[in-house]
């Protein structure tokens, strides 16, 4: 296995430094280290802040080489999951899937949408309006015209 | 750092993979949220139908619906989930919908379907077909050829068409990938052909045969077979061309049969043990150069206790895997069999890496005590000569 390392610079120039096999499973990173020439300090990632950047490397480190397939690993490697996702805001929860997303990280993007997936689950529409803090700019006319276009969703 | 509204400011392809774990009703439903949200429903590219029963409004005409006031954009999932019996007259009707969007995957588990279209199997852009019936005894139409770019073909519990028709599905699936078959009901007496150049990754699980006295047959044909999982009664008879890729094995045989025998292998009948103990050689002889591979003890069961001890002796020398990097054992209880069994393994295998070994307590989630057996199991083992330099042994 290889043990070469990489380092990850984040926005505010903090540097992580990790196993090769961990960093590689961004898709995004992959591609910049075969196709950039590195900046001295680490390869730079001006999206991700040093807060997000440690819970994504927490994850890949995790993550990385790890295919159970026994389902008592599986469910080790879930519990895991849980773990990691019980100790976020829901702040760092969006800030990880955008880094997700542009990390192109599959496992981590999966995991950060079904967490809002689930916040949501059992909810009414004014439950989730308040818990993502959206504001309502229909008038009340409006908002009663679209409910009743829809209503079959409702009823 | 930032407060305020982070879901509404989300790119939309994010917003669809967030509502790709939701019914569809909730994404409806999010159209009075604000104006951002009015019409994302109707872009959305995962549509998945969850009959929860939390509606009052009928499920097939909420499918209805979406599908008539949606933008015909393309879908990448389409999922219905329904024990509602009124589905099956509908789903065909659905389909056609979902293909004229250009559909990459469908996942239908439903009670039965009567029929499928027939442009589903000619559809260029499907790449996932998964069917599960809540039964074994609906048939599912299939017909002679798969759609050309499916990779992916996913079926539970149904009655597959006759040995004939089912063969030739599978290898007219040219880019299928990976296959997998649970609880499916054979015709008995029957031979499946699972042929295929491009398939890498097989699973048989449990397949079903509605006859007490009868068996079915496999031959699987599969030259780049990379993975497979095997999990059949001895009645099943597996035949195998080579498989020279293959590099992951999880292999047991059961002796379930309707309750008439024994459950385990050391119980059973000489001429029932010979038959059981030529299934698993056969079994073994084909991962036999597998990195990683997943046992069931309970095969080795009655290898020792067997009348005709050369014979169970025999199959355990055979368990030497030249390869092997990962070997995970299933349902160890700390018997002398399975002492055998990983000395044969730890003397051969000179590649050997880890050896997971799996409890019924751990299986549980029982802790430790002092007294536990493994404590006893895990000191032999550290006493048998290794052929690797560095085997880490786990329990779990």
């Amino acid at each position: 296995m290889s043990t070469k390392k990489i380092t990850l610079l984040s926005s505010d120039r903090e540097q992580f430094i990790v196993d090769e096999a961990v960093a590689i499973q961004s898709q995004t990173i992959k591609n910049l280290i075969e196709d950039t020439v590195p900046d001295e300090d680490g390869i730079p990632l001006p999206v991700v802040h040093s807060r997000i950047l440690a819970k994504v490397t927490e994850y890949l480190t995790k993550h990385a080489n790890y295919k159970p397939h026994n389902d008592a690993a599986k469910e080790e490697l879930k519990n895991w999951d849980v773990k990691f996702l019980g100790k976020l805001d829901n702040n760092t929860l969006f800030d990880l899937i955008l880094a997700a997303n542009y990390l192109d990280i599959k496992g981590l993007l999966d995991l950060t949408c079904q967490a809002v997936a689930d916040l949501m689950k059992g909810m009414s529409v004014e439950e989730v309006r308040k818990l993502f803090n959206i504001e309502n700019d229909f008038t009340p006319e409006e908002e009663e015209a679209v409910r009743k276009e829809n209503q079959w969703a409702f009823d | 750092m930032r407060g305020g509204d982070r879901i509404s400011d989300l790119p939309d392809s994010i917003l669809h993979h967030i509502f790709s774990f939701l019914n569809i009703g909730y994404a409806v439903r999010a159209s009075i949220l604000s104006k951002r949200w009015r019409n994302f429903w109707k872009s959305l590219s995962y549509l998945n139908f969850i009959d929860d029963h939390q509606s009052n409004v009928d499920f097939v005409d909420r499918v209805n619906k979406v599908i008539i006031l949606r933008e015909k954009l393309d879908i990448l999932r389409f999922r219905v989930d329904s024990e509602d019996r009124a589905v099956a007259r509908h789903i065909y009707s659905w389909i056609l919908a979902a293909i004229q969007s250009n559909v990459r995957e469908i996942d239908l588990n439903v009670v039965a379907l009567c029929k499928l279209p027939g442009y589903l199997f000619s559809c260029k852009t499907l790449t996932v077909l998964k069917v599960a019936f809540d039964h074994c005894e609906h048939k599912l139409p299939l017909s002679s050829s798969g759609p050309p770019n499916l990779k992916v073909l996913h079926l539970k519990a149904c009655r597959l068409p006759s040995a004939e028709i089912t063969s030739k599905f599978i290898s007219g699936c040219f880019s299928l990938e990976y296959l997998e078959l649970d609880y499916i009901e054979l015709e008995s007496g029957k031979k499946y052909l699972i042929s295929n150049a491009k398939l890498e990754s097989l699973v048989i699980r449990n397949p079903y045969i509605f006859a007490d006295d009868s068996n079915c047959k496999f031959e699987i044909c599969a030259a780049n077979l990379k993975a497979f999982t095997c999990l059949v009664v001895m009645e099943t008879e597996i035949l195998f061309e080579p498989l020279p890729l293959l590099n992951f094995a999880d292999i047991d045989i059961e002796i379930e049969n309707f309750g008439l025998r024994p459950w385990s292998a050391s119980d059973l009948a000489e001429d029932d043990k010979r038959v059981y103990l030529r299934q698993v050689a056969r079994l073994l002889d084909v991962v036999r150069n597998v990195e990683s591979l997943i046992l069931s003890v309970r095969m080795f069961e009655g290898m020792i206790s067997s009348a005709k001890v050369g014979e169970g002796q025999w199959l355990l020398e055979q368990c030497t895997f030249p390869n092997l990097k990962v070997l995970e054992i299933n349902r160890v209880i700390g018997c002398m069999n399975e002492l055998k069994l990983l000395e044969t393994v730890l003397k051969s295998a000179t590649a050997l890496e880890k050896i997971v070994i799996w409890t019924l307590c751990g299986i549980i989630g029982m802790k430790y005590d002092t007294k536990d057996w493994r404590i006893n199991f895990g000191k032999i083992l550290t006493t048998i000569p290794q052929a690797s330099s560095n085997v880490h042994i786990l329990f779990f």
